[in-house]
C-alpha cells in the first residue's frame, strides 16, 4: 500500500466510523445522528402570547400571574384536537410561565396560547389556529417601558 | 488523491481555529448550562449524574476552564493531542450537565467534537506508523493526518444529517412540508419581521419548499467533497455555508461552528494570503512530503484495531436504568396516561431507534435522549410523546 492509499484509507474509514457510530449511537458526543430536522409529520406548534399589540415569544414578558398552573405538555388549547407539540419548546415555555412571577411594575392582560400550525395532505395549504392555554396577566417588558418614557 | 493540508501554515491555522471554537464552545455551554439551572431547576433534579454538573456553578465554571486552557494549549503546539483529548473529554462533561438542564442535546456543538475526535484519532494512528521507515518523518505530516481525519469527521456530520432525513419523513418525499412547518415553528407572526415574508413565501409554497428539501439533502449529503480536489473542496465549503446562512434566514438558527469550520478547511487561505501580498508561491512553509510508493502493509491492520477498540469501549458502557413516567397523548384532546403502568414496558432503552410494541404503540423514534429521554410514538393513526425519566425509588425498575 502507498502512502498516499494509506491516507485516503486512513480518511475514508474516520468518515465511515463517523457514520456508522453516529446512527448507531445517536446523541452520544461527539457522535450524533444529527436528525434535528429530519421528520415533523403534518402538525406542528409553538406556544406564544398574545397581548394587546399581538402575538410575541413567552419570553417577551418579564413575568406571569395565571389563575391556573400551566400544563403546557398535556393540554391542547380550547377548541383545538391533536393540535401539535414540540416537546421541547413547550416545556421550556412551560417553565418560563411558572418561574417567572409579576414583581410588580405594569402589567397587561394576555392570553398563552399555542399557534398551531397543520398540513392535512402533502403539499396542502397550511392551516394555523390559535388554541387558548391560560389568561394571564403579564408584566409589561422593561425595554418597553423604558421605550414609552 | 488528497492534497489538502501539505502547507503547515494551513495546519496552523486549522488548529487555532479549531481551539477557538473549544474555547467558544466552552463559555457558551457554561453560560448557558448556569442559565439552564436557573430556569429549569426540575429538570436538573431529575437529570442522573449529569444532574450534578449544573447542580454546582463551581462545577460548571471549573469545568469551562479545563476545556479553555486546554484548547489553548492544543492550538500553541503542534502534535498536542493530550491537551486535545483532555478538551474532548471536558467538553463532553460540558455537555451532559447542559443537557441535564434542558432535556436535550444540541446539535450545533456536535461539529466541533467531531472534528477534534477526528484530529486527535488521525494524530494516535500518525504516532502509531512513526516507526514505519516509509513514513515521512516531518512532524508535521502526523498534523495532516489529524486535519485529514477531522475533516472527514466533520464531513460525517453534514451526511448523517441528510442520511438521517432519508430515514425519516424525507424519504416518502415529506421534507418540503417539514421545512415548512419548521419555518412557521419558529417564527411568531407580527414580531420575527424581517424574516417573516420569507418564512411566509415558503410555508405558501409547497413547490419551492420541495426543492429546498432536495437541495438540502443534496447539500448534506455531499459534504464528502471537503475531501476531494481544492476546487471541490471550496465548493462544498461554499454551499455548506449558504445552506447555513438559509437555515438562518428562516428558521433563526445559525450552525456558527459548523460554517466556520466549512470555510476553514474548504477554502485555500494560504494560496489567497499569498496572492494578496503578491507572493509567487510559499515554498518556504510548504513541506516536503509526497505521496510515496513505500508499502505500508500494517496501515489497515492498525485502523481496524483503533477502531475496534473504540467502538467497543463505547459499546460496552452499560445502559442506563430508567422508568416509564407519564404517557402523553396528542390524540383526541387532553388524555395524560400516567405511568408506571406494567403494560409500558420498553423493550431496551437504548440510543436506537426502537421497532417494540408498546400496547398497541410503536415506538417510532427517540427524538430528545438524556436523561430524561423523549419517544415519539405512532399506533397508525397519531402519535404521542412517552417521556422515560431516570429511574427513582418506588418506580418500575429499567433497564427496559
Amino acid at each position: 500500500m502507498t502512502l498516499a492509499r494509506a491516507e485516503g484509507l486512513v480518511v475514508a474509514t474516520f468518515l465511515v466510523a463517523y457514520l456508522v457510530l453516529g446512527l448507531m449511537l445517536r446523541e452520544q458526543y461527539p457522535f450524533s445522528p444529527l436528525s434535528m430536522f429530519s421528520r415533523g409529520g403534518r402538525v406542528t406548534a409553538r406556544i406564544v402570547v398574545r397581548g394587546p399589540d399581538g402575538l410575541h415569544p413567552v419570553e417577551h414578558y418579564d413575568g406571569y400571574r395565571c389563575v391556573e398552573r400551566p400544563d403546557f405538555m398535556t393540554t391542547d388549547g380550547e377548541g383545538c384536537v391533536d393540535a401539535g407539540r414540540h416537546p421541547e419548546l413547550d416545556r421550556a415555555a412551560q417553565d418560563y410561565v411558572s418561574l417567572h412571577d409579576v414583581r410588580g411594575g405594569a402589567v397587561e392582560p394576555v392570553t398563552v396560547l399555542r399557534l398551531s400550525h397543520r398540513i392535512q395532505s402533502r403539499g396542502g395549504p397550511v392551516v394555523t389556529s390559535e388554541c387558548p392555554l391560560l389568561r394571564c396577566e403579564a408584566s409589561v417588558p422593561t425595554r418597553h417601558t423604558a421605550s414609552l418614557r | 488523491m488528497i492534497d489538502t493540508f501539505r502547507d503547515t501554515r494551513a495546519l496552523r491555522l486549522t488548529r487555532v481555529v479549531l481551539a477557538v471554537l473549544i474555547v467558544f464552545d466552552a463559555v457558551t455551554l457554561a453560560y448557558r448550562t448556569l442559565r439552564g439551572a436557573v430556569a429549569h431547576p426540575l429538570w436538573v433534579e431529575s437529570a442522573g449524574w449529569s444532574g450534578v454538573i449544573p447542580r454546582s456553578p463551581v462545577l460548571v465554571i471549573s469545568l469551562a476552564v479545563v476545556s479553555a486552557v486546554a484548547a489553548i494549549l492544543f492550538g500553541k503546539r503542534e502534535g498536542s493531542l493530550i491537551p486535545g483529548a483532555l478538551a474532548l473529554v471536558s467538553l463532553r462533561l460540558q455537555h451532559e450537565g447542559f443537557a441535564a438542564t434542558t432535556g436535550l442535546f444540541e446539535e450545533p456543538y456536535y461539529h466541533v467534537g467531531a472534528f477534534l475526535f477526528g484530529w486527535l484519532g488521525g494524530g494516535l494512528i500518525a504516532r502509531l506508523l512513526r516507526a514505519r521507515p516509509e513514513v515521512p518523518e516531518e512532524r508535521s505530516w502526523g498534523e495532516r493526518v489529524s486535519a485529514l481525519c477531522g475533516t472527514a469527521m466533520l464531513a460525517g456530520t453534514w451526511m448523517n444529517a441528510g442520511i438521517s432525513k432519508l430515514r425519516d419523513d424525507w424519504f416518502e418525499g415529506a421534507g418540503g412540508d417539514v421545512i415548512r412547518l419548521m419555518v412557521l415553528r419558529h417564527t411568531v407572526p407580527g414580531h420575527d419581521t424581517w424574516r417573516e415574508p420569507i418564512v411566509n413565501a415558503i410555508a405558501s409554497s409547497p413547490r419551492g419548499a420541495d426543492a429546498m428539501a432536495w437541495a438540502t439533502l443534496v447539500v448534506e449529503l455531499s459534504a464528502f467533497g471537503l475531501l476531494l480536489s481544492p476546487r471541490w473542496r471550496a465548493a462544498t465549503a461554499v454551499t455548506l455555508v449558504a445552506f447555513h446562512v438559509g437555515t438562518f434566514i428562516t428558521a433563526g438558527i445559525f450552525f456558527v461552528q459548523a460554517a466556520t469550520l466549512a470555510l476553514c478547511v474548504g477554502l485555500p487561505w494560504v494560496a489567497i494570503q499569498d496572492r494578496g501580498r503578491g507572493a509567487a508561491g510559499s515554498g518556504a512553509s510548504a513541506v516536503s512530503w509526497k505521496p510515496t510508493r513505500e508499502k505500508l502493509a500494517r496501515v489497515p491492520a492498525i485502523i481496524a484495531s483503533s477502531i475496534g477498540m473504540v467502538a467497543t469501549a463505547v459499546l460496552l458502557i452499560p445502559p442506563r436504568s430508567h422508568r416509564v413516567e407519564s404517557l402523553l397523548t396528542s390524540q383526541a384532546g387532553s388524555v395524560s396516561h400516567q405511568s408506571a403502568s406494567p403494560v409500558l414496558e420498553l423493550a431496551r432503552f437504548g440510543p436506537v431507534e426502537q421497532a417494540t410494541m408498546l400496547d398497541g404503540w410503536s415506538v417510532r423514534t427517540i427524538r430528545a435522549e438524556s436523561e430524561a429521554a423523549l419517544f415519539f410514538l405512532d399506533d397508525g393513526d397519531g402519535e404521542c410523546v412517552l417521556e422515560v425519566r431516570p429511574d427513582s425509588p418506588g418506580a418500575a425498575r429499567g433497564p427496559f
